[in-house]
């Protein structure tokens, strides 16, 4: 093979890797962007979802010695349930005081939650037992492994399930109806409390099948949390609250990581990302794809 | 009165902990005091800027870097006398947290959040990069610290000085804090129209509470690595940051007394788990897990009482027996 063909092969694959990747921080951004669209609050307790989530497959599968398959549902159930729960528990009283109060508190929980896991499971990494083989597929020349095809599709599956629910049903508006005006939405006979649960849910669901994805990518350990936190640069990025603004982020995230590395910078990604997030930030802090809702902050 | 008291005590403290051990507890170290009053330092310019001001803040490990990495420089590098490399660390500290401070020129709320976030990771990755061109793979070395001839050389030594800086800092802030510009920061935090209907700029107060609070860590991060040296900028994760979050919501948000109470209780943490951790066995299997898992048992203990705090007692420590009426003294 001659350095001509090698190079473009070289960059297709990347490419790939980069989608699949990025297709992963989409699905987990988007959580982020629902709960921001719906609720307000700034959810830093994401990428510590994202950890629960994949330690759940993990717990599930040890635990109850659940086919993966099952394990990684129930995983994403009780993702989708932890999400519920942190309204109802925490943030309701806290947000009622002021926001700050409310995004410390979820600062906090992501702690609590990063920290549990380490006290649970150790700081030893963990593997999936997924039935995927690590096969190769060949197309025109590119090589492609199978498990990157698993990944882009469980997360498109799940960007796809939760576009779904926000625009065919009545939900997606009545979840937004909340953030443009509490009281007013309440009066119109919006169950506001219900759908910012709602909201926190769907953070949940993209949080556990994120997990699960970066999980099966990198394998289950402490770091998950902190390289799911690229998911709020990537919802940034896009605009705060902007759900199809939240996709695109997610994708250019995964993009530049394989492609710096691919380049010989193995830990420029990060940097370029939170670079441009700084000067995006200041010149246009609302995000690339801004939409109306910049009155409210 | 009080004060006099504060004063004896704070000056017999040094000589009180050598070497006893009431009731089977050893008491801490003057080094490890010393350190705790650098945290203390931390504590109260995060403070500043959450609790008064209002603005979360995630940037607080990487100016803590920053003045550390600068103290090494100007100290270290170039040789310059100890008080010119705390200077520097300070004003770098305050120069970086200008540069978050940018975007509340147009934004506010999780936005400078968002920016402190993104000042994090982009000065934890620049800052070994840094440090690999000036040092090579060598450690930082830092200049003898010395006051003109007075030489800082031992802990006793050290006590003092912090002592003096963790008290002049103080008692800055709480005279910025009953002035107009403290006045009128506490009223943009608490309710931004109102404040800028009479008159004042929150854009302005956000900017001048940035470079206070970062100038502070900077300061706070030179004497750190003064006091532990080769602390590398990777130590300087995350949680290094939120540390100081749940330093200042437990203690007691806007309170200057509460962020000294936040960092010693913060400091205390490990002592306590070590003696726990003996009076268990360090031998049997759950003193062994206790051993293994200290800093997580730690960071789980403070992370819970910070939503506690927040939930059940938003004044923090500081705030016990004072009125809840939502008006914090500062």
């Amino acid at each position: 093979m001659s350095a001509l063909t090698l190079i473009p092969s070289l960059s297709l694959q990347t490419l790939f890797d980069g989608l699949a990747l990025g297709s992963a921080y989409a699905l987990i951004a988007l959580g982020f962007a629902v709960v921001y669209r719906a609720t307000d609050r700034f959810n830093f307790a994401q990428g510590a979802l994202v950890a629960v989530g994949a330690y759940l497959v993990i717990a599930a599968t040890a635990a109850f010695h659940l086919a993966f398959p099952y394990a990684a549902v129930l995983a994403i159930v009780a993702s989708a349930v932890i999400g519920v729960a942190i309204p109802a528990l925490m943030d309701r009283p806290l947000s009622a005081r002021s926001q700050q109060a409310a995004t410390l508190g979820l600062v906090a929980l992501s702690v609590v939650i990063g920290a549990g896991l380490e006290l649970v499971f150790g700081s030893g990494a963990y593997k999936f037992a997924t039935p995927f083989a690590s096969a190769m597929l060949e197309w025109r020349g590119v090589t492609i492994p199978e498990p990157l095809l698993w990944e882009a599709g469980a997360s498109w599956i799940g960007i796809a399930m939760v576009a779904l629910l926000l625009r065919l049903t009545p939900l997606g508006l009545l979840i937004r109806s909340g953030s443009e005006g509490q009281a007013a939405a309440s009066h119109a006979g919006v169950n506001v409390v219900a759908m910012q649960r709602l909201a926190f849910g769907i953070g949940g669901f993209c949080a556990g099948v994120g997990g699960l994805v970066l999980g099966q990518r990198e394998g289950v350990s402490t770091d998950l949390a902190n390289h799911a936190l690229l998911a709020i640069p990537a919802a940034a990025i896009g605009g705060l609250g902007s759900l199809r603004g939240a996709i695109i982020g997610g994708l250019l995230v995964g993009l530049i990581q394989p492609f710096a590395a691919a380049l010989g910078m193995a830990n420029a990604g990060e940097f370029i990302i939170y670079l441009a997030l700084m000067a995006l930030l200041i010149l246009r802090p609302r995000g690339l794809f801004a939409g109306r809702e910049w009155s409210r902050v | 009165m009080g004060v006099v008291v504060l004063i004896a005590v704070l000056g017999a403290l040094p000589f009180a902990l050598t070497q006893r051990a009431p009731f089977g507890l050893a008491l801490p170290e003057l080094a490890s005091v010393n350190l705790t009053l650098v945290f203390m330092l931390g504590a109260l310019s995060l403070n500043f800027l959450t609790g008064s001001a209002g603005v979360v803040s995630l940037a607080h490990a990487a100016l803590f870097a920053t003045g550390a990495m600068t103290a090494a420089v100007i100290g270290g590098h170039f040789g310059w006398p100890f008080p010119v490399a705390l200077a520097a660390a300070t004003l770098a500290g305050a120069l970086v947290g200008l540069v978050a401070a940018l975007p509340a020129l147009q934004a506010r709320g999780v936005y400078l959040l968002l920016s402190t976030f993104a000042l994090h990771h982009v000065v934890l990755y620049a800052l070994p990069q840094l440090k690999l061109s000036v040092f090579g793979a060598a450690d930082y070395s830092y200049s003898p610290p010395a006051l003109g001839p007075f030489a800082i050389d031992t802990p006793l030594r050290w006590y003092f000085l912090l002592l003096a800086i963790v008290a002049l800092v103080y008692l800055a802030l709480r005279n910025i804090l009953r002035g107009r510009e403290g006045l009128a920061t506490m009223a943009m935090r608490d309710h931004e129209f109102g404040a800028s209907a009479l008159g004042a700029d929150p854009r302005l107060l956000t900017i001048k509470a940035f470079a206070i609070s970062s100038g502070i860590a900077g300061l706070a991060g030179a004497l750190y690595v003064y006091l532990a040296p080769g602390a590398a900028p990777e130590r300087f994760g995350l949680d290094f940051a939120i540390a100081f979050i749940a330093m200042i919501v437990i203690g007691g948000l806007g309170s200057p007394t509460g962020a000294l109470i936040g960092a010693a209780l913060w400091r205390l943490a490990p002592p306590l788990v070590s003696a726990l951790d003996t009076r268990v066995g360090e031998t049997t299997s759950s003193g062994a897990w206790i051993a293994a898992h200290q800093p997580s048992i730690i960071a789980a203990t403070f992370g819970l009482a910070t939503i506690a705090v927040l939930l059940f007692a938003p004044t923090g420590l500081a705030g016990f027996g004072r009125s809840s009426s939502g008006v914090r003294e500062p």
